[in-house]
């Protein structure tokens, strides 16, 4: 059974955010929605600052808090380590989402239609689209998000499916299922991301692992991530970010 | 009679509520195989637990209702008559 | 049978104009709550102020949660008043002891109306919390406990206590004979039946005095073992959630008691006696609670992890002082106000009942600042600070609540006494 694991390098990452951009168009994750997430900090004061870069993935924890307190069994740990979402079971507690310490869980506030960047009940807009995406609703919609996965044949792929559930980064289940890297690693230009299995010794992750130095983030609330950062420093006190976040619904 | 429902009310409820919630935990233990549940997601997950749960603790509060309402025992009362010293 | 001439006392069955204006003024306020879910339940949660923590700077639970625990708080005044008449004998509370047990039910069943709006999916909630419900997590023990213990077995009890009533009521012909005979199951009043119903009522209470403990707990618990949320990962959550309840509890049944006690003119039953053992049992827990809040402040202030100390900024100076010092200022005049009335041994219905509302304002208040500053001001990780407003939606849910509970209250003490009727019985 795989052990997969992240390894993100941040003395490569020049927070372009091109895996925030990949890893929405291949989840169609809606509005304000960042499974995947990156970090600006600026530390220090004008002349003398430092500015550097942290993608925040899901940390896919062995002793992930999101797990043990959903009351239906909807989020789940995987054997190969993957902690995923049941959106047939998920009954919108949000009890994961307080319960998370890295804030990765984001909740379906709207119903589908009003969720997705377009509103594809539009008629204007269909007619405009729908030469070009052959008629997909939303018309960027990836047709592997609505298939179970897993021994298990949950459906845990994709976001905004329906309104009134949580959903957040699944390390893109459907195409590691297949063989293939996470949208974010695969699209990652400057290769800061790194995905594989830990139990295999020559995989890139094991072999980063046991080169460089590395930590992971809240290493003291026990939740055991899956998410190894190399180079750089957890961020403390004196990281701000660079500009506040707007992306509310 | 009344005696023997109560005590059997309290702790078949005992009986249902502290196995449900063992069951509900699917405590890995060693050597025990783990239940399947064919079509809910993870293995040992066994559907209406909880229910088993709540009528376990529920029968064990009903049986003061049948300590109250069921006739018989050795100390009821008789309806008329006094019973002959 | 004869049938009785007098009517059942305590405005059994008496609708007066005032009390039908009461009634269609109730329905208004739940219609305006049932308007309000409804465009919830189609839009989506998005018409809430809730909003998802860390990017999007909002709060997660709000005013759904923070009701659903002080509902639940509240329902501690039925069975402790329950469990002081029959484990400690105190026998003039008996007066008081139905509208105490009709609070803890009423109460229960609108904490459970609280969290249904609150869920995404409320009707895959009911089906799903039944068939798959996870004993790990802590909401499996505050529903189990919540419906199958507590409001169970306060029915239970409440059933059980009423069937003399019940007798009593069903000996006069009228539309609802039936009801009260249903209830009454056959009571006959016999000293052997009075013997067996004290001592099932004893053991009853004995019984329900670790369901509430353990449900009150896990509902600690879900706030109080969650790691990620700095103010909330305490071990003082349980115990504290405990002590609040009996405070809004014991509170909300003084005032309840004093409106009883006023519209239905039972000075003879609810006696200056009952409000003074209420008002002390309040200064009691309002103290013990204040303690609690003392050693709250001193942990928080005085070598706080930077994250617990943000928090506290936000609480004591930031964004949320008003409600805190608001509610702590209503807790601190509740026992004031108690604590003079006892020292001089001079006591005054009027002040005991505003003991009991400053008592409840201050657990409304506790109960939100317990659930909202620790997911906007409590990141781990460095989001900005977020922010949360309840919109009209939320306030319609929870006003059309009290609105459900109080029309639930009314109508019951009009088709069943509200205070256990006299020793003598209705025929005088």
């Amino acid at each position: 059974m795989a052990r997969y694991a992240m390894v993100i390098d941040l003395d490569r990452c020049t927070g372009c955010r091109a895996c925030m951009e990949a890893c929405k168009v291949e989840n169609n994750t809606p509005q304000a929605h960042f499974w995947m997430y990156v970090f600006r900090f600026e530390e220090g004061e004008y002349p003398n600052t430092r500015v550097w870069f942290m993608p925040r993935p899901c940390m896919h924890c062995d002793n992930a808090p999101c797990v043990k307190v959903c009351p239906v069994g909807a989020r789940y740990k995987r054997p190969d380590g993957l902690v995923a979402t049941d959106f047939d079971r998920c009954i919108g507690c949000r009890y994961c989402e307080v319960a998370c310490p890295y804030g990765v869980n984001y909740f379906n506030w709207k119903k589908p239609e009003r969720n997705h960047y377009i509103d594809w009940t539009d008629r204007e807009a269909g007619a405009v689209l729908d030469p070009v995406t052959n008629g997909a609703v939303p018309p960027y919609k990836n047709p592997d998000l609505e298939k179970p996965y897993g021994p298990e044949r949950r459906r845990i792929a994709g976001g905004g499916h329906l309104k009134g559930v949580i959903e957040k980064c699944t390390f893109c289940v459907h195409r590691v299922e297949r063989g293939q890297q996470p949208a974010c690693v695969a699209n990652c230009p400057l290769y800061a991301l790194h995905f594989g299995d830990l139990d295999d010794p020559g995989s890139r992750v094991s072999q980063l692992l046991r080169r460089r130095p590395h930590f992971r983030l809240l290493e003291e609330a026990g939740t055991q991530p899956r998410v190894y950062y190399l180079g750089g420093k957890p961020p403390g006190e004196e990281s701000r970010q660079i500009e506040a976040v707007r992306a509310r619904v | 009679m009344r005696a023997f429902l109560t005590r059997l009310m309290v702790l078949a409820g005992l009986v249902f509520a502290a196995t449900s919630f063992t069951l509900g935990l699917r405590l890995p233990i060693p050597g025990v195989p783990q239940l399947t549940a064919a079509p809910t997601g993870l293995p040992g997950e066994i559907p209406y637990l909880p229910v088993f749960f709540i009528l376990g603790i529920m029968l064990m509060f009903l049986s003061a209702v049948v300590y109250e309402l069921v006739p018989g025992g050795r100390n009821a009362s008789p309806p008329v008559r006094p019973r002959p010293r | 049978m004869v049938t009785q001439v007098q009517p059942i006392p305590y405005g059994v069955g008496r609708f007066s104009a005032a009390l039908v204006l009461v009634i269609l003024l109730l329905l208004a306020v739940i219609a305006g709550g049932v308007y309000a879910l409804y465009t919830q339940l189609t839009e989506g949660l998005v018409v809430t102020g809730l909003r998802d923590i860390g990017t999007m700077g909002g709060s997660a639970w709000g005013l759904y949660i923070a009701f659903d625990v002080y509902f639940v708080g509240v329902s501690f005044a039925g069975i402790t008043t329950a469990a002081l008449v029959r484990i400690l004998n105190l026998h003039h509370l008996r007066a008081v002891s139905r509208m105490a047990e009709l609070l803890t039910i009423i109460s229960l069943i609108l904490a459970a109306f609280s969290v249904l709006p609150d869920l995404g999916q409320p009707l895959r909630g009911i089906i799903y919390l039944f068939k798959y419900a996870r004993p790990q997590s802590p909401f499996f023990g505050t529903f189990t406990m919540v419906i199958a213990g507590y409001l169970f077995a306060s029915l239970v009890y409440f059933f059980l206590d009423g069937r003399r009533d019940a007798a009593l009521c069903a000996r006069r012909a009228g539309r609802l004979q039936w009801f009260y005979r249903l209830w009454a199951s056959g009571y006959r009043g016999t000293a052997e039946e009075r013997e067996r119903h004290d001592r099932a009522s004893f053991w009853l209470s004995l019984a329900i005095l670790p369901v509430l403990v353990i449900a009150h707990s896990t509902l600690g618990f879900v706030f109080g073992l969650q790691v990620g949320r700095p103010g909330w990962f305490s071990a003082l959550q349980a115990p504290a959630f405990v002590i609040l309840a009996g405070v809004s509890g014991v509170g909300l049944l003084i005032v309840i008691a004093a409106i009883v006690r006023r519209v239905l003119g039972a000075h003879d039953r609810l006696t200056p006696e009952v409000f003074r053992w209420l008002g002390n049992m309040l200064m009691v827990l309002v103290a013990a609670y204040l303690y609690f809040m003392v050693v709250d402040w001193l942990t928080a202030t005085y070598a706080a992890p930077s994250h617990e100390a943000r928090i506290s900024r936000a609480i004591y100076f930031g964004r949320y002082a008003g409600v805190y010092w608001t509610s702590v200022a209503a807790l601190v005049a509740a026992f004031v106000l108690q604590f003079r009335q006892f020292m001089r041994q001079r006591y005054e219905l009027s002040r005991i009942v505003l003991a009991g509302v400053l008592a409840n304002v201050a657990a409304v208040g506790k109960r939100m600042l317990i659930v909202v500053p620790s997911q906007t001001h409590g990141a781990l990780l460095p989001y900005p600070p977020g922010t949360y407003s309840p919109t009209w939606v939320e306030y319609g849910i929870i006003l059309g609540l009290f609105g459900l509970g109080t029309l639930m209250y009314v109508v019951f003490s009009k088709i069943f006494p509200i205070i256990e009727l006299p020793e003598e019985g209705v025929e005088g």
